[in-house]
């Protein structure tokens, strides 16, 4: 038997929501509600099977909440939580599969994984950057997958406690070597443009990633919706689905 | 660790000498055209062989004979002269390649897997730019990249393009376009682009001074010792040879 899946999306009116429904469409998915800011989200969430919340991070731990409730599994692409909300979100993971991705992209998520192997295999004289740039509509810096990169780089060396520094400006010293400098460039309708530099002396590695459209984030989170609907309760992300994590 | 360095006078064997400094390695015999390797085998833990074709198989005999690891950066060697040295990876532990960068390893390795892990609706194209006086296209490292390329989609017969001109009609999916840039002194930079219709990828490696290639050395001369008798290359260095 084939059963169509039941998708509600959680913040349809913006530029994401609307890639997610024309997603969907594709995926030949049945859209079982588009919830934004005034509609009541919890009959939506009842009807689904899988919630797909793209909107703002003061609404994500209320969609979380109704998620376990009712038992239903979440894929999150809204990103600039604060800790409190990200603590109360993650506090559903042991009732229900949770995909939680600041990049719902395989070419993203092939960048963490290259950019996790080029950290490692480097020393601590290959200094790491991240550069991204977004469309001036976006309100939070660095972008989720910035974030994610540090991330990656950080779990790669884990013997160096890194501190991140978002731009530089006066007379801030000589770079310390336990040092992740992060840029954020606004500007015009870029989708997303992401580069790791691994620098040292005498050589340098330069990984990037351009997204032309924001279908790659929503085939991505459809993705990931029909992977996690028949995962055991937890806390995943595009690795998982990808079967981008070595055992 | 102290080290052998043979072809000393070249521009790679003084960069050999600089990096041996930098890393607080002893050179305990550096020589060139008309000195007698034998002492100068004997007195290194190492050899580190950036000469001429001709002279590695017998650089190599010593070597096996001393029982010492052997690190050949040199290239260029004809059938006869490679298998005699092949020969020799019975006896000591030998690690050969034409590039010694960590930068340009981590680059073929990363390739190849961004090769397997995307599909065919990612196109993959190489461009390269190095200095006026280069007299080869494409690069050997553009090459080897390529080569990274068909390794990780091995289903995929490729067709390598060199630059194109005219109306040569759509690009074939089984395409790899290679660019060759050449001006200034740019020491090499080489891109390989995997592009979908909505995003693509891009892996870049800068090459800012020959040092790169010594430093490389120095690590496999250092990874070499205690190593078994066996032929290794760089990626074995690099630990990104899965066993």
């Amino acid at each position: 038997m084939n059963k169509r899946l039941n998708v509600t999306i959680i913040g349809s009116r913006g530029r994401m929501g609307q890639a997610l429904i024309i997603s969907a469409q594709a995926h030949e998915m049945h859209i079982t509600g588009t919830i934004d800011q005034g509609d009541d989200p919890e009959p939506a969430i009842k009807a689904c099977d899988v919630i797909i919340d793209f909107s703002n991070h003061q609404v994500t731990p209320g969609i979380a909440d109704l998620a376990a409730k009712y038992h239903k599994t979440m894929i999150i692409g809204t990103t600039g939580h604060s800790e409190e909300e990200s603590r109360r979100v993650l506090a559903h993971t042991s009732e229900i599969p949770i995909v939680w991705a600041g990049n719902f992209s395989t070419g993203v998520n092939l960048l963490f994984y290259l950019t996790k192997i080029a950290a490692g295999v480097t020393d601590l004289d290959f200094h790491p950057e991240v550069i991204e740039m977004h469309h001036q509509y976006k309100v939070d810096a660095p972008s989720g997958t910035a974030v994610g990169l540090v991330n990656a780089l950080k779990e790669a060396r884990s013997s160096t406690e890194y501190k991140t520094k978002h731009g530089r400006q006066g007379i801030s010293g000589a770079r310390p070597v336990e040092e992740i400098g992060v840029h954020s460039i606004r500007g015009g309708s870029i989708v997303g443009e992401h580069t790791v530099m691994l620098v040292s002396n005498n050589e340098r590695i330069e990984l990037t990633h351009k997204a032309q459209d924001r279908s790659i984030f929503a085939d991505g989170a459809m993705k990931a919706a029909i992977w996690a609907n028949h995962q055991a309760p937890g806390l995943y992300d595009m690795l998982d689905v990808l079967g981008l994590k070595k055992q | 660790m102290n080290v052998t360095i043979v072809g000393a006078k070249g521009r790679m064997g003084q960069a050999l000498i600089q990096s041996a400094e930098k890393n607080g390695i002893k050179v305990s015999a550096a020589i060139d055209q008309g000195d007698d390797p034998e002492p100068a085998v004997i007195s290194g833990d190492t050899v580190i062989d950036f000469s001429f074709h001709n002279v590695t198989p017998v650089i190599t005999k010593l070597a096996a004979k001393y029982k010492k690891p052997l690190i050949i950066g040199t290239t260029g060697h004809h059938i006869e002269e490679r298998n005699t040295i092949l020969s020799h990876t019975n006896d000591i532990p030998i690690v050969w390649t034409g590039n010694f960068s960590t930068g340009v390893n981590l680059l073929y390795y990363l390739t190849k897997i961004a090769a397997q892990v995307t599909d065919s609706d990612f196109q993959p194209e190489v461009v390269e730019m190095h200095h006026r006086h280069k007299v080869d296209a494409p690069s050997g490292t553009a090459e080897g990249l390529i080569n990274s390329i068909k390794e990780g989609r091995n289903a995929i017969k490729y067709n390598v393009q060199h630059g194109r001109s005219g109306i040569i009609g759509a690009r074939p999916d089984e395409e790899i376009g290679v660019h060759s840039l050449r001006g200034g002194s740019v020491v090499g930079e080489h891109t390989v682009v995997f592009v979908s219709d909505h995003e693509r990828i891009e892996l870049t490696h800068k090459a800012q001074d020959r040092l790169i290639f010594a430093d490389g050395a120095m690590r496999a001369a250092k990874w070499a010792q205690g190593k078994q008798a066996g032929l290794y290359d760089m990626l074995d260095v690099l630990g990104l040879n899965e066993g």
